[in-house]
């Protein structure tokens, strides 16, 4: 027996899902923080448990561990990250503390700067100056680097980023700095930017930078840990980690380019959802993901899950490709309360796991999204029983009592506007990250990822008139599945600025070379073999005198014709209009490196019992249409076979999650048992789909 | 439907939010001039039928009240003469437009064959005719030097563009992006217009009426609560402009005496100085827009959070005087306008800093940049720039220190800096330094905002410059006013050192026509005023700011009372208790 699983180390919650060649198993157990290897363990021991074999040899049957992991993400947004220098180009001390130039709240005076990273006294400025193009200027002064280098190490520094102005045109003085550090520090961690992300912008390029060197000691101390202690379990496979650009490392790798750890954590959302549509031949989806605290929208085009480079990590740059996954603070523990002026308001205050909702009877007062879907029968007092909970709806109706009087409402009616207002929210999120980029909400089924997230979805569709959505069975562990089917990736960048009818084609041919061999040999050090790897080549391109750029793909060998149509495609797609006879110019080139993983295939419903009862009985749920409770079926989830179907409304109750079927929805089973919720005819030719593929 | 449905305002409320929202997306993603898409100098709004504000979504803060003037002049002057498919732009600063530059195109939108909403969308474009590229200019004596006027303009009538009216508006303007970007805000009023209609099918008109009107009231109740807890009275507020543009020593004075009386607020400025003759005026839509800014600032400060439409400002009355620096006389130049709003949040501030003393900040550097254009001689294309990255310190206020080189009030923080390496590579500039200014920020418990330093060599061919701005000590202004026992902040100096050697200052609005390849500019950007007894500031806070080269050990001393070791790490804590102890005498 060989065994896979998906780790995905939460703020909560620590998920697993494993794969085995007859097996397929889901878990959860609680994540701990001071030391989440500790809670990665106790997981395996648990699993190990269930499957009735001890920890030593269950571990010595896995073939592949892939984590998530948010220990980077929670140094930066604690301040515990390692004591960082920083070396600029003298006269750019502060490229770092200014940022763009931006406040996030304009109106609001007492809202302060964040707090650099490396304080002014560790931003320590370099002679020496490029321009634009990689001239030298004026050479390194190299006797700043070594005054430096002393004072880091008087003050115990553990990590240097280095940022020079142009050093994407010129690496040299980087190169030189970061060698007199290695020299001078050897066991400081050390980041030149040059090496990290060659791409213009001082600011983006010196934040991430200094994010990398952050962030640096703290992942591979973790890294260095986990491994030991899968070593010392006899663990003989392989250990990758999860990566903000939705693909996969080697801990090798990760320790190098740290940050790319960064905004992991729901990385590998849009994978899950397109593992769970493209056995049925469909390429486009949105996922979303609700928890208690936040809601997560991400979308997958034509295959590939879309990327951005301007990621934000508490309010600084991370210029790093990252997969674009658009958060709200809307989850079930918002709080809904209502404004002086008599406006109804939820979140972005939430009740958290503790006290959390006030249905949990942990103490919470405040009626939060969860209470209101308890009063509005959409969760039973039961649908918490798998987590070891009884949910009190007397106490969700206390909690919503003061708020329905000031309204002069009924509680049920106050609950099910707080439902409406949420999900107008989270619809508002969804339709956000599509417009971005051009592109029709209607024409992306929703996958359904989250405790939360089955219970609004089938709203949230239809506030965006989108027809369909899909809950997979493994929704609550959605991310964790998704790293299991996620591909390695690392992405390259070199500037290169010239017109692109003037670009000198060898030379754009030598660096995608370069890019090419990099991205290679890393893939083969991570056991990638040679026929499972491809390369994507894009430049960044745009219209002489524009301020921003389009990331085009473009087919190798390069057709400079062909590129700059491309561009003038994208720019209208996303535009609206596009200038055929402007001049283009070419900012950067691009290179991803991508090593396609063996993945799991979507297996059957084998474990539906054809003797059990498909329905568990009714319960009061809020009808919309008749603004009161009607009694509506609740059916067993896991009971349902493949080619099941039913119209709401209509309630499911599966183990870690409760689907609600509105009115003029239908559900259908498909081949995999997953649950497509769906309305009127288009949504119907979405579930038409999704049978006959035979598992 | 007669009585609202508070959870439906809501609802609905979120909806028309965001639209406005999708309509800016839409518009910075497909507008051509940087100062749409990376500087971000723009509005939407979604009105009601009689011109009310119902949402929008503001980048710059100033251009925010931008649409609503116009707007009531439409209606008036069109009447019952709109129709289905109408597109109306505008300008024009004497037709309620706030800056010629600020081009605004309205959409009226019909349901079921009535009028029920408008939309529109406003921002600042590259070039809109006159005698200077891209407007600024101090000679200007009247309107038509500085613009092509657009009154209400229809430039399609009921679904069909009217070409000859199009190609007028384009023959009169030298960028043909300013073309395209009048084309993205028509797509970005199309798509608003589009998604308000799918809201009114489903909820019907009446009904949106009214939810709207709950919405509006919702906001009206929560900003008078606020006024409510402000003291009756009539309060007076001053601040000064130095030059006008033609004569550096002149100064102007702007007035205000704020009355609050209930949940009513009046800002007059009928005691402002007398018009200038040059481009220094400001169009009364502008200082609307500065008295805004104001408010706001105020009221959240007040711990206010509510949707911006027309309620959150109907407590708001203005009164100016025809021909004063504010609401000057047709047809004088005013371009300088939207750079005023410093010089009327100023005078705010002081007038209620008495009364409001937890809401108020202390005096803000004065906004300093230059707008260049040259031809790069790398690619002997035309090059514009606004050097933005030249940023003054705002004061601090009770409980927070100004927030360092935050810029100019009338976008407080909402504009984005050019990135020096784009700054080099898209234009002909090489940087030599952007930083903080050390010791630029007045001291106090709270300090206020430090300014910068900035200096850059051209070497543009054809190169030309203008200032925007003010606070410039060769001109003899004072520096940004501290509160309650706070230090002033600092002036702004901008000088250029030509190629022959010669040094002269550049005035605060002046337009030098010829700078020659291989000058350098040198531009200090003032900090903002403290506020407070800064020997209260806490040493620790002090002693970091040595440390960070930030603040002077005999600063430290002398102005907060803080004693601090050479190398700023420690604090000598039995001379700082010394120095303190001796301020008390």
């Amino acid at each position: 027996m060989s065994y896979r699983i998906g780790i995905d180390v939460g703020g909560t919650f620590t998920d697993f899902l494993l794969i085995g060649d007859e097996v397929r198993l889901v878990h959860k157990t609680s994540s701990t923080p001071d030391d989440p290897s500790r809670g990665f363990v106790t997981g395996l021991e648990e699993i190990a448990g269930q499957l009735g074999l001890d920890l030593g040899a269950f571990v010595a049957q896995l073939d592949l561990i892939v984590h998530g992991t948010t220990v980077t993400t929670n140094a930066v947004l604690t301040h515990r990250g390692a004591r960082t220098g920083l070396l600029v180009t003298e006269g750019f001390r502060d490229v770092l503390a200014l940022r763009d130039g931006t406040r996030e709240e304009p109106y609001d005076n007492r809202l302060q700067p964040p707090r650099p990273l490396v304080p002014r006294h560790g931003r320590l400025p370099v002679g020496g100056r490029l321009d634009f193009s990689g001239k030298e200027l004026e050479p390194l002064h190299e006797e700043d680097v070594r005054a430096a280098a002393a004072a880091f190490a008087h003050d115990e520094v553990e990590a240097v980023a280095i940022s020079f102005m142009h050093s994407p045109a010129n690496a040299d003085h980087e190169a030189r700095a970061r060698d007199l550090l290695a020299e001078l520090l050897p066991d400081v961690y050390v980041t030149a930017s040059s090496d990290l992300l060659p791409q213009v912008r001082y600011y983006d390029r010196t934040s991430t930078t200094v994010l990398n060197a952050y962030v640096g000691p703290i992942i591979s101390r973790y890294l260095d840990a986990l491994t030991g202690r899968l070593r010392d379990l006899a663990f003989g496979g392989t250990l990758l980690i999860m990566q903000s650009n939705g693909g996969v490392a080697t801990p090798a790798e990760i320790s190098e380019r740290a940050a790319l750890s960064l905004l992991s954590g729901p990385a590998s959302g849009p994978t899950a959802g397109l593992w769970q549509l493209a056995p049925h031949g469909l390429k486009d989806c949105i996922t979303v993901d609700m928890g208690g605290t936040s809601f997560d929208a991400a979308l997958v085009s034509d295959g590939e899950p879309l990327l951005m480079v301007d990621g934000i990590v508490d309010r600084w740059r991370l210029a790093l490709p990252t997969i674009d996954i658009h958060t709200i603070g809307a989850g079930g523990g918002s709080i809904a309360w209502l404004d002086d002026g008599g406006l109804l308001h939820v979140g972005p205050q939430s009740a958290g796991a503790q006290p959390g909702p006030a249905c949990y009877g942990r103490g919470g007062t405040q009626p939060t999204v969860t209470d209101a879907d308890l009063v509005l029968g959409d969760l039973g007092e039961e649908s918490f029983r798998h987590g070891g909970m009884t949910l009190d709806r007397a106490a969700a109706v206390a909690a919503f009592t003061p708020l329905a009087e000031r309204l002069g409402l009924t509680v049920d009616q106050t609950a099910a506007g707080v439902y409406d207002l949420v999900n107008v929210t989270m619809a508002t999120g969804v339709r956000d990250i599509s417009v971005r980029r051009g592109l029709d909400p209607r024409d992306f089924p929703l996958v359904v990822a989250g405790g939360a997230g089955p219970l609004h979805a089938a709203a949230i569709a239809r506030e965006l008139d989108i027809p369909a959505l899909l809950v997979p069975r493994e929704s609550s562990i959605f991310c964790a599945a998704g790293m299991l089917m996620s591909d390695f990736k690392h992405d390259y960048v070199r500037a290169y600025k010239a017109a692109l009818a003037a670009a000198d084609g060898a030379q754009l041919a030598a660096l995608f070379d370069d890019m090419g061999t990099t991205g290679r040999d890393t893939l083969k050090r991570e056991g990638v073999p040679a026929d499972r790897i491809e390369l994507r080549a894009a430049l960044d391109l745009r219209y002489i005198g524009q301020w921003h750029e389009l990331t085009v793909a473009v087919e190798l060998p390069l057709d400079l014709t062909e590129a700059a149509e491309a561009f003038h495609r994208e720019h209208d797609r996303l535009f609206g209009h596009a200038s055929p006879g402007a001049p283009v110019e070419v900012l950067a080139v691009r290179l991803g490196a991508i090593g396609r993983t063996e993945k799991p295939g979507l297996t059957g419903t084998d474990e539906v019992d054809p003797d059990r009862d498909v329905q568990i009985g009714t319960r009061p749920v809020w009808s919309a249409t008749e603004r009161a409770l009607v009694d509506a079926p609740v059916w067993d989830g896991s009971a349902l076979p493949a080619g099941f179907t039913f119209n709401g409304p209509a309630i499911v109750e599966l183990s870690s999650t409760t689907i609600v079927v509105p009115e003029h929805f239908t559900l259908d089973v498909d081949a995999y048992g997953a649950f497509a919720v769906h309305s009127g005819e288009r949504g119907a030719a979405f579930a038409a789909q999704l049978h006959g593929v035979v598992a | 439907m007669s009585s609202a449905d508070p959870i439906l305002a809501s609802v609905l409320q979120r909806r028309v939010q965001a639209i406005t929202h999708e309509m800016a997306t839409v518009l910075m993603r497909s507008s051509r001039s940087p100062i749409f898409n990376e500087i971000g100098d723009l509005v939407t709004v979604i009105f009601d039928r009689q011109g009310r504000t119902l949402a929008q979504t503001e980048y710059a803060s100033i251009i925010a009240n931008g649409a609503q003037p116009p707007l009531a002049h439409i209606i008036e002057y069109f009447g019952e003469d709109l129709h289905d498919g109408d597109v109306i732009l505008h300008n024009d600063v004497y037709t309620g437009g706030n800056q010629n530059a600020d081009v605004g195109v309205f959409l009226p939108i019909f349901f079921e064959g009535e009028l029920v909403a408008w939309s529109a969308s406003k921002g600042h474009v590259a070039d809109i005719g006159g005698m200077t590229a891209g407007g600024y200019d101090p000679r200007a004596r009247d309107v038509w030097q500085e613009a092509f006027r657009i009154p209400p303009l229809k430039i399609q009538e009921q679904g069909k563009l009217r070409r000859d009216v199009w190609d007028l508006v384009r023959a009169n303007i030298r960028l043909e992006i300013v073309a395209e970007d009048i084309k993205a805000m028509i797509g970005a009023c199309t798509i608003g217009k589009r998604r308000l209609g799918a809201v009114l099918e489903r909820y019907g008109v009446a009904s949106f009426d009214t939810h709207m009107d709950y919405v509006i009231d919702a906001s009206e109740r929560q900003v008078r609560a606020e006024i409510e807890r402000w003291p009756d009275g009539t309060y007076h507020g001053e601040s000064f402009m130095q030059s006008d543009g033609l004569d550096p020593s002149k100064r102007y004075r702007i007035a205000v005496a704020v009355t609050i009386a209930g949940s009513e607020i009046t800002f007059d400025f009928s005691e402002t100085d007398d018009q200038a003759p040059g481009f220094t005026n400001m169009p009364a839509a502008a200082a609307i827009g500065a008295i805004r800014i104001a408010f706001l600032m105020l009221v959240t400060a007040g711990g206010l959070s509510t949707p911006a439409n027309h309620g959150l400002f109907a407590p708001i009355h203005t009164v100016f005087r025809k021909g004063s620096l504010i609401d000057p006389h047709f047809p004088a130049s005013t371009i300088f306008g939207n750079q005023m709003c410093d010089e009327v949040l100023e005078s705010i501030m002081r007038a209620l800093a008495e009364i409001l003393p937890d809401r108020v900040t202390a005096g803000w550097n004065q906004f300093l940049c230059t707008a260049l254009s040259a031809t790069d001689p790398r690619t002997g294309e035309p090059s514009v720039s606004l050097t933005i990255f030249q940023r003054g310190g705002p004061g601090a206020m009770r409980g927070a220190d100004g927030y360092d080189a935050l810029g100019f009030t009338g976008t407080p923080g909402s504009m984005r800096s050019p990135d020096m390496e784009m700054f080099e590579l898209s234009t002909p500039h090489l940087m030599h330094y952007n930083e903080y200014l050390p010791d630029s920020a007045g001291h106090g418990e709270w300090r206020g905002g430090y300014g910068t330093r900035s200096s850059w060599t051209f070497y543009g061919e054809n190169e030309a410059g203008t200032t925007i701005g003010d606070d410039m000590a060769s001109e003899g202004a004072e520096p940004a006013h501290g509160l309650f026992g706070g230090g002033p902040g600092s002036l702004n100096e901008l000088r250029l050192r030509l190629p022959d050697g010669s040094v002269r200052d550049w005035g605060s609005k002046e337009i030098i026509d010829h700078i020659p390849p291989g000058t350098v500019c040198e531009s200090v950007n003032g900090g903002g005023g403290g506020y407070g007894d800064a020997f209260l500031r806490d040493p620790e806070l002090v002693r970091a700011e040595v440390r960070d080269g930030l603040l002077g050990r005999d600063a430290a001393a002398r102005d907060y009372g803080v004693a601090v070791s050479a190398d700023g790490r420690t604090i000598d804590e039995d001379e700082t208790q010394r120095l303190r102890a001796e301020a008390r005498v």
